[in-house]
């Protein structure tokens, strides 16, 4: 077993549920998504941002919009959608039961 | 100095390196290749140009003047290398099921070398992975056919050459690549490719193509024996190098330093890695064997079975055979020595002179013969007895008495092939001998009796049938009679003294001293059929030539000891064997050669009954007609 296969794999579980709340909390462009998360201490490759930006946008659970910058071409602003919040209300459900029975198991270890 | 060129990224014009540019097209590449199969993926990566162009902006505007590679190492750095990006989605996307952490399954099937996986250069690993085999089969496969007559040597290595490494997937990797530079072609460029890879001067391998070639045109030793595999190999180097067109091509051509020295290093470290790697690979081959047998579920998997287990087989029996033989043939040549030796022992002073050669052969006896079987007698034991002494001085003192043996044994071929390399010279020891010419034209020719002693005092070893030891001389048979032609019509007999020596002086002196007695009775003349030689005089070879000349018509008898051995150049030589006795010994010289009296005297009848046959036929032949014509007789 690898440490970092099993570590990498915790992360994959919750990037997209981090993502979304980010978005939730109001319109953002990607760079401004990677200095929240890295303040949080949850650091992220825009090389994976993208991509998953752009599977989410695929799967209508973000919209975006262009606005224009006063250096250089426009950039997208990414808002949740209806099926968005829906989906995010869904991941949050499930984080909190998942974090608590972590918690439970954790701390019944000690 | 370096150039900087303009480039309109995504709506800026940005000033970059050149170097740094072509950097950041290696990172872009590699990430179509990353998105290969993603929904949406010029999407994607157009977003992350974006970004990279908004990030150089605020580069520029900080005060550089452009973009350098740091800068493009640095913005690689925080968007990402694709082998870190995580791409794996949880949720089920209107996305094939591929994981992406088999990067070779998901990008369309090339051939690469793996060089992650790899034992030697990685091409096995690579062919495995292109066609879906287990590695172990294909290094299997390879290692046959390069045991079948080193068939499988030459493929490999133009695959290792031709196929790229999964190394240069990698970005940023400035590797230096062998490319041909047709701007400085003689013929293809494929020397000054060569040449910009290990950095040496361009005519270097020039002349290691052409130097072959010229030794084919002007004939001279052949030794460089390469003239049209050196033609061979540049038009391999001309096939597979690829031209450097681009820049960028052209940078890697000449990139980084290859110098001697870092080849030596890359090739220190490859060869380390390659013996780990192998030991690894013999633990880890000897499990997977275990796996392919145990899972023998398919007949193919079988067949590899029973095919390992035959090969396995063969090449043990062959080793064991091998050694078992070499290691038998070894002690029995040693043994064989041993002997000579010990009955070499009486006659060592006939041979011998002098100090050095004694010591040398007392040597050799002691310490290369002697030490060599006990040593190789007592290791058997020991082994047959399973006895281990682990005592390191013993065998130190052995290794170093024999090579002590070695020395010996050369001291001792080298004064001994000295002592006979010249021979002495024809001339001065030629001499005719007077005879009488025997009335009846038959010349009988006979040997004195050799010597015998029967008195105690001068003790005789009777050896070989050539050989007698007496108590303080030897005696040999060395007289050998060669028959020739007489150009008048006399007999004649010369005696030719022949020896060996240091010098030709040396020589002519020992000849000198050879006496051989003659004497004749009528037609009867006998001369010894050997010599004595004392402790003083050495054994060098000494031989006595007899010449007898024949005149043509008249005949001889020779010794029944003797039978022809040799006819070359009108001279028949005869052989003294002592043990076959010959019963046809008269010999008649004619126009035509030296013949048997015996087979003349058979052609002579034949050829008589011939004359008799025929003339009976012509009689019948005349009766038959007589009686034909009537009675007319025709004139014969």
């Amino acid at each position: 077993m690898n440490i970092e296969n099993t570590a990498s794999q915790m992360r994959k579980g919750i990037l997209e549920f981090c993502i979304l709340s980010v978005i939730k909390q109001g319109e953002v462009y990607p760079s401004d998504i990677i200095e929240k998360m890295k303040s949080a201490n949850l650091n992220i490759f825009e090389g994976t941002l993208y991509p998953l930006l752009t599977r989410l946008k695929n799967a209508e659970l973000l919209t975006y919009r262009w606005v224009e910058s006063n250096s250089g071409p426009p950039r997208k602003y990414f808002s949740l959608t209806e099926k968005g919040n829906e989906f995010y209300k869904e991941l949050e459900s499930t984080w909190n039961e998942l974090s608590d029975a972590v918690k439970t198991i954790t701390t019944q270890n000690q | 100095m370096k150039q900087v060129i303009n480039i309109n990224y995504h709506g800026r014009i940005i000033p970059i390196e050149v170097t740094a540019y072509e950097m950041l097209k290696n990172y872009t590449e590699s990430l179509q290749l990353h998105f290969k199969d993603e929904e949406g993926k010029e999407e994607i990566i157009n977003d992350i140009e974006s970004r990279i162009s908004e990030l150089f902006q605020e580069q520029l505007s900080k005060g550089s003047i452009c973009i350098t590679e740091n800068d493009v190492n640095a913005i690689i750095k925080s968007m990402g290398k694709p082998e870190e990006l995580e791409s794996e989605p949880i949720i089920n996307h209107n996305q094939s099921g591929n994981t992406r952490q088999e990067k070779h399954s998901s990008i369309p099937k090339r051939l690469y070398r793996d060089e992650n996986n790899k034992l030697i250069g990685g091409v096995c690993s690579g062919l495995a992975n292109y066609f879906n085999i287990d590695i172990v089969i294909v290094r299997i496969i390879f290692i046959i056919l390069f045991f079948s007559f080193g068939v499988g040597l030459i493929p490999y290595i133009i695959l290792w050459i031709a196929v790229p490494s999964t190394a240069t997937k990698e970005i940023g990797s400035l590797r230096k690549k062998l490319y041909r530079d047709t701007e400085d072609k003689l013929i293809a460029g494929v020397c000054s490719g060569l040449a910009h890879y290990f950095g040496i001067n361009v005519w270097i391998p020039r002349t290691l193509f052409l130097l072959p070639l010229l030794s084919l045109t002007f004939e001279w030793n052949h030794f460089i024996n390469v003239s049209p595999s050196s033609i061979v190999f540049y038009i391999i180097f001309w096939l597979v190098m690829p031209e450097a067109k681009t820049t960028s091509e052209k940078l890697e051509m000449k990139g980084e330093k290859v110098d001697m020295n870092s080849i030596k290093n890359t090739i220190n470290e490859e060869m380390k890695g390659v013996k780990e790697r192998a030991e690894n690979l013999g633990a880890v081959a000897g499990e997977k064997i275990k796996d392919i047998r145990k899972d023998s579920s398919s007949a193919f998997k079988r067949l590899i079975n029973v095919f390992i287990d035959v090969i396995v087989f063969i090449v043990k029996f062959i080793s064991y055979t091998t050694l078992t033989i070499i290691g038998l043939a070894l002690v029995i040549f040693l043994l064989a020595m041993t002997f000579a030796s010990f009955v070499a022992i009486p006659f060592k002073d006939y041979i011998l002179n002098g100090f050095w050669q004694n010591s040398f052969a007392l040597g050799t006896l002691l310490f290369f013969v002697i030490l060599a079987t006990v040593g190789i007698i007592v290791a058997l034991i020991k082994k047959i007895a399973g006895i281990k002494t682990k005592n390191k001085w013993v065998t130190t003192t052995f290794i170093a008495l024999w090579v002590l043996g070695w020395i010996s044994l050369f001291g001792l071929a080298s004064t001994l092939g000295n002592d006979f390399s010249k021979m002495s010279h024809r001339d001065n020891n030629e001499r005719e001998i007077s005879i009488s010419q025997p009335t009846n034209g038959k010349l009988i020719v006979n040997f004195n009796k050799k010597p015998y002693f029967y008195d105690d005092k001068d003790k005789e070893i009777h050896f070989f049938e050539a050989l007698d030891l007496f108590r303080d001389s030897i005696f040999i048979d060395n007289v050998d009679i060669k028959v020739l032609r007489s150009l008048d019509d006399s007999f004649h007999i010369r005696m030719v003294n022949s020896a060996h020596g240091r010098t030709r002086f040396a020589a002519d002196t020992t000849a000198a001293a050879i006496r051989i007695n003659t004497s004749q009775t009528d037609s009867i003349f006998t001369f010894d059929q050997g010599i004595f030689i004392t402790k003083k005089q050495k054994f060098r070879n000494q031989q006595v030539a007899v010449l007898i000349s024949i005149p043509v018509g008249k005949s001889i008898r020779l010794p029944k000891s003797n039978s022809i051995a040799n006819y070359d150049d009108n001279v028949w030589e005869f052989q003294n064997w002592n043990n076959e006795k010959q019963t046809n010994q008269e010999f008649q010289m004619t126009n035509e050669g030296l013949m048997h009296v015996e087979d003349m005297n058979k052609i002579d009848r034949i050829d008589k009954m011939n004359k008799l046959d025929s003339l009976i036929e012509l009689k019948k032949k005349i009766q038959k007609e007589t009686a034909e014509q009537g009675a007319v007789p025709k004139s014969i």
